[in-house]
């Protein structure tokens, strides 16, 4: 029998309801181990049915002994909607603090299209981490493509609109504000790891980044209607580099907490 | 389970909303039910190429734990199946990412079969063949064959477990069939590599 054939008819017969194979293929069966196996994974035959006593005493005395009602978590949206309440309280907080002596420096197409491309990211990092929150929740873009393009859209937005022009120091003006912003994700990010921790967080690393990238958004807001440097070098130096640092800092924070959950247990 | 009984739409998976929902507010015998219910399916899961019986009972009972401490996570009326398999996903990556670095410690892999009583040699033949098999294929196309087919989940229900798109499960699938098909063709005497 051809192989291929063989494959096929077992996987069809695996996903029938109650799985039958033709007498040519049960001949083969007895003949051939590779597939017999392939059957036999294919079926979930596997000696694992029966559960050992342990397990159901151990689960007995931890989970039933002193069961109590949990609260189911709020739905993706509300929660999405709590992220975003976070993002914009926040923002609003700093920017009173900081003013907006940035925003006149700018054109109305500037600053438009800055913010437009930091709210929907925002607003995508919200839905998106609201479901992380939920295991087993339906999943519209992978992370990577998500952080891909709201990194791509920023820098875009800003070479695209705002004048490239040489500055002799880029580096300690970009330092400014860098800090100025790294002041405005840290409680940010605080205030996001209080949210996140209502649910149940799976994937940490990816997480901690997605929280570190929105948290670096609230310093962007504020730096874009604060700063009145308007030069593309500078924005891209001192205030993009911000959301791209705070993302790399809760990956790794992120990538820590199993380890360090490990130890401890 | 069927596949059929795995669809959210099913009486199974209706049944298992209901006891998950009772677990929520409690109900001793419902998480009782719940845990005769799905325990299999999940050592079942757990149990891999590279995981021995013991392990695979050890991840189970840990993956017990945390299905316990998330239980608020799950939303009422919700597919249960794509929310125990995500967290019992984890639970198994966790494992094996612990158990790499303290095997690394330990022993090196050559040493393993004149110290321990149990390999793959002494194991039942199909069962060795079969994950002989199956351990060719990559870990991210093994767990998606393994929920489809073994558990029984839909695509919508696997790639919400596995934290993707329908077309990446799809996709892996498709790999993994195809990969399989040439194991087998390259096997020599008909037997996996």
């Amino acid at each position: 029998m051809n192989s291929r054939h063989v494959v096929d008819e077992l996987v069809q017969a695996s996903q029938a309801g109650a799985p039958s194979l033709s007498g040519k293929l049960r001949g083969h069966l007895e003949q051939c181990a590779s597939c017999k196996a392939l059957w036999g994974f294919l079926k979930g035959k596997t000696d694992v049915d029966d559960l050992p006593p342990e397990l159901q005493s151990k689960f007995d005395s931890v989970v039933l002994s002193d069961l109590e009602p949990a609260k189911p978590i709020p739905s993706a949206r509300v929660l999405a909607v709590l992220f975003g309440a976070v993002f914009v309280t926040l923002s609003a907080a700093f920017i009173l603090m900081s003013g907006i002596s940035g925003a006149q420096a700018q054109s109305s197409l500037q600053l438009g299209a800055v913010l437009g491309v930091v709210c929907i990211a925002a607003t995508a990092l919200a839905v998106w981490l609201s479901r992380e929150m939920i295991p087993g929740s339906k999943c519209l873009i992978s992370p990577a493509s998500l952080f891909t393009m709201i990194c791509a859209g920023l820098f875009i937005a800003v070479l695209g609109l705002f004048e490239w022009q040489q500055e002799n120091a880029l580096f300690s003006h970009g330092w400014q504000c860098f800090r100025a912003g790294i002041f405005a994700t840290l409680p940010a990010s605080a205030l996001l790891i209080l949210v996140l921790n209502r649910g149940a967080v799976l994937s940490f690393a990816v997480v901690g980044a997605g929280a570190g990238l929105m948290a670096g958004l609230v310093s962007v807001v504020t730096l874009q209607l604060g700063c009145t440097m308007t030069s593309s070098p500078h924005i891209m130096v001192g205030h993009l580099t911000i959301p791209l640092v705070a993302a790399a800092v809760g990956y790794f924070i992120g990538k820590a907490v199993p380890l360090l959950m490990a130890r401890l247990s | 389970m069927t596949k059929a009984a795995a669809q959210s739409s099913s009486p199974e998976a209706e049944e298992l909303k209901r006891l998950m929902e009772a677990y929520q507010q409690a109900d001793k015998d419902a998480a009782a039910e719940l845990f005769r219910r799905i325990s299999p399916m999940l050592l079942r899961f757990l149990a891999g190429p590279i995981s021995t019986r013991p392990l695979a009972e050890d991840m189970l009972q840990e993956c017990w734990m945390r299905l316990h401490k998330a239980r608020h996570t799950y939303r009422p009326g919700s597919p249960v199946l794509p929310w125990v398999y995500a967290i019992a996903r984890h639970t198994r990556v966790d494992t094996y990412r612990r158990r790499r670095n303290i095997d690394r410690l330990e022993l090196i892999p050559e040493n393993l079969e004149s110290v321990g009583g149990s390999t793959a040699a002494d194991q039942d033949n199909e069962r060795a063949d079969l994950w002989a098999l199956v351990a060719q294929l990559p870990q991210s196309q093994q767990e998606v064959i393994r929920m489809l087919k073994v558990a029984g989940l839909s695509l919508e229900e696997t790639a919400r477990a596995t934290g993707s798109t329908v077309g990446a499960v799809k996709q892996k699938a498709h790999r993994a069939y195809g990969k399989l098909r040439t194991l087998i063709e390259n096997a020599p005497g008909g037997r996996p590599r």
